[in-house]
């Protein structure tokens, strides 16, 4: 966990590490009350593992947002430079092309109007630039204001290889997970069940305490894996 | 061809006309006067005297990222100058192009991953099905002391609602909105080989000492 991300995206490491403890400690709760008749004394190793995961996945969460901006800023980048390019050449001024800039990110979008508002108020552009794109977490974004401040906007090469860089690394991360993912779901049940036949877990209540172990288990991995699927 | 790839090579053509120095208007109207419906509308609105931006609204809103990228650029032309913003755009269409093409082999890899989510379901539920119906035969053998009584269908039970919920994290991941499918094909493969395994469920083992 590197907390240069926790610190780009305003989130204090102490504190987001207090909300993974407290989180984790409910969850380890929980599930040593839900699974206390079917896995006697079992329970607190099932409690511990779900504690672990949850601590983990609360954890991370400010990393995986982070990716996630990072590649709507790196696609949005290309357009952004494209678009600062033939507006430069046309009014000759860097504050009235940043006026003038609409991206479609709304994080872009803030940034250029902070460094708008900064121009208005009588900043130079570069600076204003400068102090504006502190927030963003893409390089070709970054590029492309630091372009845009320079007069020489680049960025579209830049733009497209590191979108297609984080595409690869999702779609790697993503080779690894669905086979993860299908083993968890395949042998789950098989083996929750194998464990009621095996221990003679025959009652309802003690079959219903598994299934909703399982179902944890399974959320948890799925909520894991989710994650880079949803950034392509 | 894929609506998404058509629709950035046509803006493409409307850069390069635009960079050629024909206007952005004209450019946009012979590009899309012979286009299907939704994207012919735009040349229309242009026709009829409507400014750029409105008729381009809809191609901006309602497209996908990349050719609602490549609209703007050409909504935002008036501001900046049509032959540079065409000259400048070029570099970007293409890339934009390559994101369209990459997009669309993914959706290629996810239909084949989405079968292969209802073979492992399948799967998923033939195999929690047998270890169900050969539970009371299992659980009976009991070295210790007498076995308790089995309720096979109780366990058939509790076994079918563990592999619906195993096939239905799965089928959210793999098919999205239509995991019920998946489910649908667990619980068929779970009913079918129980159903054939339905004479394990009365049989007792002999004790041979």
């Amino acid at each position: 966990m590197r907390f240069v991300t926790l610190d780009r995206s305003g989130v204090s490491p102490l504190r987001i590490t207090a909300l993974a403890v407290a989180v984790s400690a409910v969850a380890a709760l929980l599930t040593r009350t839900i699974t206390g008749e079917a896995l006697g004394e079992g329970r607190d190793g099932a409690a511990v593992v779900v504690g672990a995961l949850v601590f983990y996945f609360v954890l991370t969460a400010p990393r995986r947002m982070a990716d996630s901006q990072r590649l709507a800023e790196a696609r949005e980048s290309p357009s952004l430079s494209a678009s600062a390019a033939a507006c430069l050449a046309v009014t000759g001024s860097r504050p009235r092309t940043i006026l003038l800039l609409r991206p479609r990110d709304p994080v872009l979008t803030a940034n250029l109007r902070e460094a708008g508002r900064k121009i208005l108020l009588g900043n130079r552009a570069d600076k204003a630039l400068e102090s504006s794109a502190q927030n963003l977490v893409s390089y070709s974004a970054l590029a492309a204001f630091k372009g845009l401040g320079s007069f020489t906007p680049e960025g579209v090469a830049q733009g497209d290889d590191e979108a297609q860089g984080l595409a690869t690394s999702s779609d790697l991360s993503r080779e690894t997970k669905v086979p993860m993912l299908m083993t968890v779901c395949l042998f789950t049940p098989i083996l929750l069940i194998l464990y009621a036949v095996f221990s003679h877990t025959y009652g309802a209540v003690s079959l219903a305490e598994l299934a909703s172990l399982e179902f944890i288990v399974l959320d948890l991995a799925f909520s894991l894996s989710a994650a880079e699927r949803n950034m392509v | 061809m894929n609506p998404d790839l058509f629709l950035v090579r046509s803006l493409r053509r409307v850069l390069e006309s635009a960079a050629q120095g024909k206007g952005v208007a004209r450019s946009v109207v012979e590009e899309f006067r012979l286009s299907p419906p939704p994207w012919s509308r735009t040349a229309g609105m242009l026709l009829l005297g409507h400014p750029l931006r409105t008729s381009m609204e809809s191609l901006v809103e309602s497209s996908t990222a990349e050719a609602a990228m490549l609209a703007s650029l050409i909504v935002a032309s008036p501001r900046s100058s049509a032959l540079l913003v065409g000259k400048s755009g070029e570099t970007l269409a293409a890339t934009l192009e390559r994101w369209v093409r990459a997009k669309e082999s993914r959706k290629l890899e996810e239909k084949v991953m989405r079968f292969r989510g209802m073979v492992t379901c399948g799967v998923l539920g033939a195999v929690t099905a047998m270890i169900s119906s050969l539970g009371p035969l299992v659980g009976s053998l009991n070295f210790e002391g007498t076995a308790p009584a089995v309720d096979p269908m109780t366990l058939l039970a509790g076994s079918a609602a563990m592999a619906a919920i195993g096939s239905a994290i799965l089928g959210l991941y793999m098919s999205g909105k239509g995991f019920p499918v998946n489910v649908a094909v667990t619980l068929g493969a779970f009913a079918l080989v129980s159903a054939a395994a339905s004479p394990l469920w009365g049989l007792t083992p002999t004790v041979l000492w």
